[in-house]
């Protein structure tokens, strides 16, 4: 985090003194971070579109090029996407996920350069364990705030199972958290429904027994204790 | 195939007088041709034949592409510079080349459509610097004007074999997929800066009738409806504009079937700004097919309901995604216009 809030300095005080041309008739001043989060039934899925317009673009390949060679090194970038990822909250049922970066990619350093390039994360969060029923998955996004204009948003789930039924956010989309409901596969519907029947057997079975033993015992004329048995 | 000043004069000239042409067309449009689809894509295969023809061998090879090149879905918002295009540009041909070219794009776009692509491309050219408002060069390398169009097709033009017509530049990526009968856009992306330009004394707003019909459509909401279809948080750019195929994001707003019969068909005057860019002949089924979901189809909106003022609006339905994005004010809008279920004509191709 003192990384984070050492690059919010050197973007605060870079754009300060970067006088808003627009030259390419696009995005200047401010970072777009676009989230988009996919809900299956054991994961959660976030691709992440980091998009700095040409002014903020300047300034974050400052702090970030630390040997001055005008590229972003694969540790440079590792660095940048660790920083990202620290800015990060996800959290479901209250619950804190920790996503992991599946993948990353990092534009041409001239694209970036021209505010025009993207930084795309994909990230993914396992979920243990999702019973049936409903669910609320929070996404807080922390990155640059300030200097930051975000959207977020679910996607459609491609599991049946999964269905969002409302999305509430802050004013300014840093903060989404998705209702969902999950269903029960029929796989586990199966499973819950067999082991069922294998408890309620286990069950009565012992009083079962215990009732032949009675009825062998009556018909034997005696009785019989259960625990010598 | 080198441009020259004057036949960049002539080219200009060219787009101007059509772009005048549509001015004076575009508050009566004209009925739909009564032609089938079939016919309707022979035309468009045969105007795109002519256009082949004025070409030799070097520039047929540019413009065609294989139906599943990546080509297909190598197009964005940004000028030239910023992005590398594939295809034929229009400042390399010869005056005959391009006016063959805007005949395709005139047989194969309706006369709203075409006037849509032809002012989008002339309000780059006053960005650029050739008018009122112009910003000159960009730096960079980056380059803006009506010079800075690219056309290409994807597959061979053909009335039955699916293809593509691309064409797109700044704020311009026009996908149109033709097989048969059928032909879709999905996905497109039409935008404007400056949004609004004088030519010949008249006002031009490219996208103009987009925004009046929206801010219209919320005018005529009720309180109730209205809370539907604010969303209570900003939106500042497209969140499926380019780069974000096959990606359908979670509906919100308000439920076309809580409208009024009169709000439906403001709302379905308002997609068709998109579908209707296509041909009448070819645009009619797509509207049909819009029509038939309407039920599950949410009109959503953020900002405020002020006409003149910045807001951003989505249409979403089972096989329609609309953005209407300004970008950080009145004077640069970003659209997106897709099908989830056939965007570059997936379905044919699954047919």
């Amino acid at each position: 985090m003192r990384a984070s809030s050492g690059l919010t300095v050197v973007l605060g005080l870079t754009m300060t003194l970067v006088a808003s041309t627009d030259v390419s008739a696009h995005r200047t001043e401010d970072y777009l971070q676009a989230a988009r989060i996919g809900l299956e039934p054991d994961r959660v899925l976030i691709t992440l579109d980091l998009t700095p317009g040409i002014d903020v673009a300047a300034s974050l390949m400052g702090a970030l090029d630390h040997d001055g060679d005008g590229a972003l090194s694969a540790d440079e970038q590792r660095g940048y996407v660790g920083q990202v990822l620290g800015a990060l909250k996800v959290a479901l049922d209250d619950q804190p996920l920790q996503p992991r970066v599946v993948s990353w990619s990092f534009p041409e350093p001239s694209a970036f350069r021209r505010g025009e390039g993207t930084i795309r994360l994909e990230l993914q969060a396992i979920v243990p364990y999702v019973s049936a029923g409903s669910h609320r998955l929070l996404f807080r996004n922390a990155h640059l705030a300030g200097h930051s204009a975000y959207l977020a948003n679910a996607l459609v789930p491609e599991s049946a199972r999964v269905a969002v039924t409302a999305q509430r956010r802050d004013r300014d989309q840093s903060e989404l958290t998705i209702e969902y409901t999950v269903r029960g596969s029929a796989a586990a519907t199966l499973g819950w429904v067999l082991g069922g029947l294998a408890g309620a057997f286990l069950m009565v079975r012992p009083r079962t027994q215990r009732c032949r033993s009675r009825a062998s015992s009556r018909s034997s004329g005696g009785f019989r204790s259960e625990t010598a048995e | 195939m080198r441009a020259s000043v004057g036949i960049a004069t002539v080219a200009c000239l060219g787009v101007s007088v059509a772009l005048a042409a549509s001015l004076a067309a575009q508050r009566s449009p004209s009925p739909p041709a009564p032609t089938v689809g079939a016919d309707a894509t022979a035309r468009i295969v045969s105007a795109a034949q002519a256009f082949l023809a004025t070409l030799d061998e070097g520039g047929r090879t540019r413009v065609q592409f294989p139906f599943d090149s990546p080509q297909k879905a190598r197009w964005s918002n940004l000028p030239t510079g910023a992005f590398k295009r594939e295809g034929l540009r229009m400042g390399d041909l010869a005056p005959a080349q391009r006016a063959a070219a805007m005949a395709l794009l005139s047989t194969a776009f309706s006369q709203e459509g075409y006037r849509k692509v032809v002012e989008i491309m002339h309000g780059d050219e006053v960005l650029r610097g050739g008018g009122p408002g112009g910003r000159g060069p960009g730096g960079g390398g980056v380059r803006f004007g009506e010079d800075e169009y690219y056309l290409a097709f994807l597959g061979v033009p053909s009335a039955s074999a699916p293809w593509m017509l691309q064409f797109g530049g700044h704020h311009l990526a026009i996908n149109m997929t033709l097989a048969g009968r059928q032909a879709t856009l999905a996905p497109s992306h039409t935008a404007a800066q400056p949004a609004g330009y004088s030519f010949e004394g008249r006002t031009v707003r490219p996208l103009g009738d987009e925004n009046d019909r929206a801010f219209a459509l919320m005018a005529s909401l009720d309180d109730a409806q209205r809370k539907e279809a604010i969303l209570g948080y900003s939106v500042s750019d497209l969140v499926l504009g380019p780069g974000q195929d096959g990606r359908t994001i979670q509906p919100e707003g308000l439920r076309a079937s809580a409208l009024s019969a009169s709000q439906q068909t403001m709302l379905l005057d308002l997609v068709h700004e998109w579908a209707g860019i296509a041909n009448d002949t070819l645009a009619a089924p797509r509207m049909d097919e819009i029509r038939a979901s309407l039920p599950q189809t949410y009109f959503a909106w953020s900002g405020p309901t002020t006409a003149g003022s910045a807001a951003y609006f989505r249409i979403q339905g089972p096989t329609l995604v609309i953005e209407y994005a300004p970008q950080r004010g009145v004077d640069h809008i970003h659209t997106i216009y897709r099908d989830p279920t056939n965007d570059y004509g997936a379905r044919y191709a699954r047919e």
